[in-house]
């Protein structure tokens, strides 16, 4: 097949523990590199796996180091799981060696081979030549018995198994029962000693033992090892079958303990996808991985958030009992790892071919071409993380990139949306405001020329009404750049309070200095308290909310009319209200009275006065009080507005 | 009244300044003008002027910096002019030495109102001194005695109300700031202190009414502070 250079090739290279498998790494770098091809490692994980874990770890580390991507997929057929992994992930080559990747006699490297073919006929198959067969084959015999562990107790376990056959064997002798239930009985206690250790160790021990014992209690001569040749036929077939069986057995151990951890690790992940769905904040969504990687590991984890796009100095730790698994991990010096993974998007740190020293192994949660966070792991005081664990690990990352990058999306998103609306506010602000400038300043300008060109050719009622007009729409200007002054400090967001704890009564004093003329002609009564309510707030602000709401409700009242004002304590809020006998609100607009631009009845664009700028400045100002604000219409007729206000507890004590 | 008093306007707005001496020369008062702070303190060390009026936002400097150098070698009353409706402003110039502040737009009332209480605080400076007795339209403060009457009645105060009294009492007339007064009665105070100032303002005010309907002795300016009033019989003094 003619080679194409460039974008596109993708080369899988099977990994084992077998040796050959690094002359079968190291053929399929130098091929990756000649083509210019994608290299990616994968190793098949089995349940009946005898593979010493620490040399495949070996053999990924080198594929990782001549530039391979490392996947670890599971399945008891290798040929099927890797042609399944090969056509989702559009592999155009797969590297495998000639030596047998397992040891059992029915899966050969041949029929890996042609199976391969069978299932992913696109695939190309790169065989390299095996030179090292024979020795493979004794090593991996050799690394069986290497792994195990002697253990006192599980020696203990073995013989008294086998004691208590011989025991049942002695009691079967005297019922008269068959010597074959005998047999049967070893048997069983192989499987028992097979199911009850770790290792394959005990049950070959127990199986050859088993026959042993056997032949010396139960076959004639008794008490001796010599036997007639008549049994040699028996003790073949029982240590077979007690080979067998315990293989057996110990795989199905094996096997369940490797669902019961992949069932654990996979609730794992799928808890994480949901706790991280639900997660409202980047904060949380890290906090979520960060349980997780630690639940999924056991190991510590530590977190650098980039939330501003800079490595925090410090890390953020999750508490587990009294320690957070950090105490004695120098982070200041392990910072700079931090660093350096954010710098290159890759992992570094502990078991790494960067600074492995460091306690502490680093990786990056990235997406999108930017890194959000750091995650570190203490890897120094652990045995090492599996593929299995690694990959599982990987996914959490990722997850975790992808709900921040969708947090941050719908921030991002929310922010356009927010500063749109700012901006059409903005704009119908200043189309308002023009008008409503003009308008009074037109009547200022006016009225002032025509006293200024025939002040003698006017009465002198005339000349006082104007008087007075000129002076009310001045009074009104004020008020109205009043309004906008603190518009512009509270609707971009950074409203700053000058927040100090007040009595609400000198507030409503202070108000009531600041009213109006009109408003002479209503009748303004005070219904204060009798307790002193004091709340902390920005006084000027709370003061205009009163101006606001007493002016609002002198706008919408005829002459004469009764406004009064009123404070109480409602639990830990003081309430405020400004009441009058008005006409109230339209039916149905109670809701939207607080709304910018909203001015009562629908008038001609070109009426006069009031843009309803006030009464959603209140809004803004009580809310940023942390209190409600409202209004209801009241029986016979009239209008209520309240605010609240949190109260301020002060002790006062006397020197 | 005594409208002898000669008053410094300072104030670069023309058309303000020009209000103000129209206001001013309508009351009978003297007075002269001052465009920038140079002339400003030009004028106060050449002329020696009663009462300042002066205007926060100048062109040359900082209003503050005026009070400051002033206030090194002359306690005049000063009345602050400011546009800026921020009450840190007001704290800032008042704790810096003003008495009073107005904040634009003002009243031409309000203006006189202002006026009147700066001079009656002129008049009673070289008079009072530190008199034994303290005498304000009906209240009345023995300060050898430690008491305080209220309509010839002795009024029951606690010792910081008496203090706040006293304190306010020494200064009528001058708008006396949240920080000046912690610091004068509490010495060292933290911000809890803040709201229990106003919990003994409000109190000892409500010990102070007279019961009709008479202008309160102590004005309290929300955000700022509080001034003792002169109240005379008769004169309605409401800035």
């Amino acid at each position: 097949m003619p080679v194409k250079k460039g974008e596109g090739e993708r080369i899988l290279v099977c990994v084992s523990a077998s040796p050959t498998s690094v002359d079968v790494i190291r053929r399929a770098s130098s091929l990756s590199h000649a083509i210019g091809a994608e290299l990616i490692a994968i190793y098949v994980e089995s349940t009946d796996d005898q593979d010493d874990a620490k040399t495949v770890h070996d053999h990924l580390l080198l594929a990782e180091r001549c530039g391979a991507k490392l996947t670890t997929i599971f399945g008891n057929d290798p040929a099927t799981a890797i042609a399944q992994y090969a056509r989702v992930s559009g592999i155009t080559k797969i590297v495998l060696g000639k030596s047998p990747r397992r040891r059992s006699p029915f899966a050969s490297g041949e029929t890996l081979m042609s199976r391969l073919n069978e299932l992913a006929p696109d695939v190309e198959i790169v065989i390299v030549p095996n030179r090292l067969t024979a020795d493979a084959r004794r090593f991996s015999l050799v690394h069986i018995l290497r792994g195990e562990h002697l253990s006192f107790f599980d020696l203990l376990k073995t013989l008294l198994i086998l004691a208590v056959c011989t025991g049942a064997g002695f009691l079967f002798t005297r019922v008269g029962l068959a010597i074959t239930n005998i047999v049967l009985i070893y048997i069983l206690g192989v499987m028992g000693v097979a199911l009850l250790t770790t290792g394959l160790g005990y049950s070959l021990l127990s199986s050859v033992l088993a026959v042993l014992v056997f032949n010396f209690f139960f076959t004639e001569p008794y008490y001796s090892l010599r036997s007639s040749p008549d049994y040699f036929a028996t003790f073949a077939v029982m240590l077979a079958a007690a080979l067998l069986s315990s293989s057996l057995t110990s795989r199905i151990k094996a096997q369940s303990i490797q669902t019961a951890n992949k069932a654990y690790q996979t609730e794992v992940l799928l808890s994480t996808s949901q706790l991280l769905q639900k997660a409202e904040d980047r904060d949380a969504i890290l906090r979520v991985a960060q349980r997780q990687l630690s639940r999924l590991l056991e190991h510590s984890v530590l977190c650098y958030d980039l939330s501003d796009n800079a490595l925090p100095e410090k890390p953020a730790l999750l508490e587990i009992g009294q320690d957070n698994g950090f105490s004695d991990v120098p982070l200041d010096r392990e910072r700079e790892l931090a660093a350096w993974v954010v710098q290159n998007k890759k992992h570094a740190g502990h078991g790494t071919r960067v600074r492995p020293e460091a306690k502490c192994l680093y990786m990056a949660v990235c997406g999108e071409g930017r890194v959000w966070a750091v995650m570190g792991i203490r890897a120094d005081n652990a045995p090492p993380i599996d593929e299995y664990r690694k990959n599982l690990m990987i996914s959490i990352l990722d997850e975790c990139a992808l709900a921040l990058e969708k947090d941050h999306m719908t921030r991002e998103k929310q922010r356009m949306e927010e500063s749109a609306r700012q901006e059409t506010l903005r704009a119908n602000l200043l189309r308002s405001i023009s008008h409503d400038l003009r308008t009074p300043l037109t009547s200022i300008s006016g009225n002032a020329a025509i006293l200024l060109e025939n002040p003698e050719q006017l009465g002198e009622n005339t000349r006082q009404e104007l008087y007075a007009s000129i002076y009310d729409d001045a009074i009104w200007l004020n008020g109205l750049v009043e309004n906008l002054l603190t518009i512009t400090r509270t609707e971009n967001g950074t409203m700053k309070l000058n927040m100090q704890t007040e009595l609400i009564s000198d507030a409503v004093e202070e108000a009531l200095r600041h009213l109006d003329r009109n408003v002479a002609r209503r009748h303004i009564s005070a219904a204060l308290s009798e307790e002193m309510l004091m709340a902390r707030m920005d006084a000027g602000l709370i003061v205009q909310v009163l101006i606001n709401l007493i002016n609002n409700a002198v706008k919408y009242t005829p002459e004469g009319a009764e406004i009064t004002i009123g404070t109480a304590r409602e639990g830990d809020h003081a309430l405020v209200w400004v009441e009058d006998n008005g006409q109230g609100v339209p039916p149905g607009d109670e809701g939207k009275v607080f709304d910018m631009f909203y001015t009562g009845v629908k008038r001609s664009p070109d009426s006069r006065r009031g843009i309803g700028l006030g009464l959603a400045l209140c809004r803004s100002i009580v809310q940023a009080h942390g209190g409600e604000i409202s209004m209801k219409n009241i029986q016979p007729h009239g209008a209520r507005f309240w605010f609240t206000l949190p109260l301020a507890e002060v002790k006062t004590y006397e020197q | 009244m005594n409208n002898k008093a000669a008053i410094l306007v300072v104030e670069d707005d023309a058309a303000v300044r020009n209000l103000m001496a129209l206001t001013l020369e309508t009351q009978g008062y003297q007075y002269r003008v001052a465009r920038t702070g140079g002339e400003a303190l030009i004028e106060i060390t050449t002329h020696q002027p009663d009462i300042m009026l002066l205007d926060l936002g100048l062109p040359d400097m900082e209003g503050i910096e005026i009070i400051r150098k002033v206030r090194g070698w002359s306690a005049m009353p000063i009345i602050v002019i400011s546009a800026r409706s921020e009450d840190s402003d007001k704290v800032e110039a008042l704790d810096a030495g003003a008495d009073d502040y107005l904040t634009k737009p003002f009243s031409v009332d309000e203006l006189l109102a202002r006026l009147r209480v700066a001079l009656r605080r002129l008049h009673a400076q070289p008079a009072g001194g530190e008199s034994a007795v303290y005498e304000n339209g009906s209240l009345r403060i023995d300060y050898a005695a430690g008491c305080a009457y209220l309509n010839g009645s002795e009024i029951h105060l606690t010792p910081i109300e008496y203090k706040l009294l006293c304190l306010l009492a020494k200064n009528t007339g001058k708008v006396l700031t949240h920080n000046y007064i912690l610091k004068e009665i509490w010495g060292n105070y933290t911000a809890s202190d803040v709201g229990s100032l106003r919990v003994f303002m409000a109190m000892l005010r409500k010990k102070l009414q007279t019961g009709s309907d008479d202008q309160p002795f102590i004005q309290t300016h929300i955000g700022i502070g509080y001034r003792m009033l002169k109240t005379e019989k008769g004169t309605e003094d409401t800035p």
